[in-house]
């Protein structure tokens, strides 16, 4: 029985600190509807490159990236990822409908199938995992800089918009990673919900990026037990899991550190 | 010479009118010149033209081979709900990590605790002591009270030697006490 755990805790497990961190540049960018937006865009993505026998991640991988690099296009912001939700929610169930996968597929990406992942799943999240944490200090500092110190010069902007589209491509790929293991939802709480917690609360950057992956690695935990426990569906029981856990802590008065 | 502008027009980003300018300045090292002349006559786009993020319509820009630009806007995007100390935000513009009070008592405070005023003046001493040759201020005063505006000074005053500053304002006394010199920008334009 453990066993056959062990493969999809760990998957989630590896997720559950690595969409919290990019959960955190989201936020900071204001931007945090992106997850849901990319999510939605890799699980049509997954459904179209499977209707082609082609790897789910490819297709999810590929569209996530795509929607969220269309973030540097002009006039793009908030009102384009709410654009990018309604067209991805309608493809994905579209293509389900007219192709054999039905849509079984479709809600499982909805839902969620982390206890169907196995070691790719695994293996691309370690990688990823991998990738965050060797960025990480590149990436924050760049996202930080982005929104705290305007660029002094017009080569200084360019710099920073080269790795503000490597940190795109990165984000979205984690989404679209999180999409097809722990679902739409599932993802895009862990993304939203630990960062919106401790942005209220933290006296500096380190402590809220450090806040967010404990609200999310404890979230996880807690929401894999009880689901196993009480037979539950994982994906809902994670973000009901998240919702308490992090609206207590963002009601909780700061204690002034 | 740092900086020399000769017979500069420019207009605010991606437009060609309204025009701004001629003018013409040049900032050496060490020297701190004040950049003046009424609301609207375009001082914030001249800033953005040196710095190369707008372009200019006729005239030159020289800056010295090697030469590092600090730009202390007049104010950045609200940092509300935003988990970032004023440690955090000296580290992230490589500067002076002690400076002098009151603005080191600010340091372990997050961003969007500390008042407007209180935030300009962290920002313009990261922008003072961050490696640069010429820092670019503009309207550093803005908003300040009598006593901030004190603590501006001392900042400006107390800026690593041989730091040239080009300082957009309004205000006559930072004008009269701590520039060298004065350039009157021409009254036309909209910046």
């Amino acid at each position: 029985m453990a066993e056959l755990f062990a493969l999809p805790f760990a998957t989630g497990l590896t997720l559950a600190i690595l969409l919290p961190l990019v959960g955190v540049w989201l936020r900071l960018r204001d931007e945090w509807l992106a997850a849901l937006a990319v999510g939605h865009l890799a699980g049509a993505g997954a459904i179209l490159a499977l209707s082609f026998s082609l790897p789910g991640l490819l297709g999810a991988g590929a569209l996530a990236v795509a929607g969220m690099l269309g973030r540097h296009l002009p006039g793009t912001g908030n009102s384009a990822y709410a654009w990018l939700i309604l067209a991805g929610w309608a493809i994905t169930l579209l293509i389900a409908a007219n192709s054999t996968l039905g849509e079984t597929l479709a809600r499982q990406l909805i839902e969620g199938q982390l206890y169907f992942t196995g070691p790719i799943e695994l293996g691309v999240a370690i990688a990823l995992l991998g990738f965050t944490l060797v960025l990480r200090t590149r990436i924050n500092r760049n996202e930080l800089a982005s929104r705290l110190l305007p660029a002094t010069t017009r080569a200084e902007g360019k710099q920073r918009q080269r790795l503000s589209v490597l940190a795109d491509a990165l984000i979205a790929i984690v989404l679209a990673a999180g999409t097809l293991s722990i679902g739409l939802m599932a993802t895009f709480a862990l993304v939203f919900l630990p960062a919106w917690a401790t942005f209220g609360h933290a006296g500096n950057w380190r402590r809220a990026s450090i806040g967010a992956v404990v609200f999310g690695l404890l979230s996880y935990l807690l929401a894999f037990a009880v689901a196993l426990a009480l037979d539950q569906p994982f994906a809902p029981t994670l973000v009901v899991t998240l919702l308490v856990v992090t609206t207590i802590a963002r009601l909780v008065p700061p204690t002034g550190d | 010479m740092l900086l020399s502008l000769h017979e500069v027009i420019t207009a605010p980003s991606g437009r060609r009118e309204p025009r701004i300018g001629p003018v013409s300045l040049c900032v050496d090292t060490g020297e701190a010149v004040a950049l003046t002349g009424p609301n609207g006559a375009g001082k914030s786009t001249l800033l953005a033209a040196i710095t190369g993020r707008t372009p200019i319509l006729a005239g030159s820009i020289h800056l010295a081979a090697g030469t590092r630009l600090q730009l202390v806007e007049q104010s950045g995007r609200p940092d509300n709900d935003l988990p970032v100390s004023g440690r955090d935000f000296l580290d992230l513009a490589d500067a002076d990590a002690a400076p002098p009070a009151p603005v080191s008592d600010w340091l372990d405070q997050r961003l969007d605790t500390l008042s407007g005023g209180q935030r300009q003046l962290l920002r313009i001493w990261a922008g003072l002591t961050a490696p640069a040759d010429l820092v670019l201020l503009d309207e550093p005063s803005n908003n300040l009270d009598d006593t901030s505006r004190a603590i501006l000074q001392r900042l400006l005053r107390d800026r690593p030697v041989g730091r040239s500053l080009l300082l957009v304002s309004h205000d006559p006394e930072l004008l009269t006490n701590d520039c060298h010199r004065l350039v009157a920008m021409p009254e036309h334009g909209n910046g």
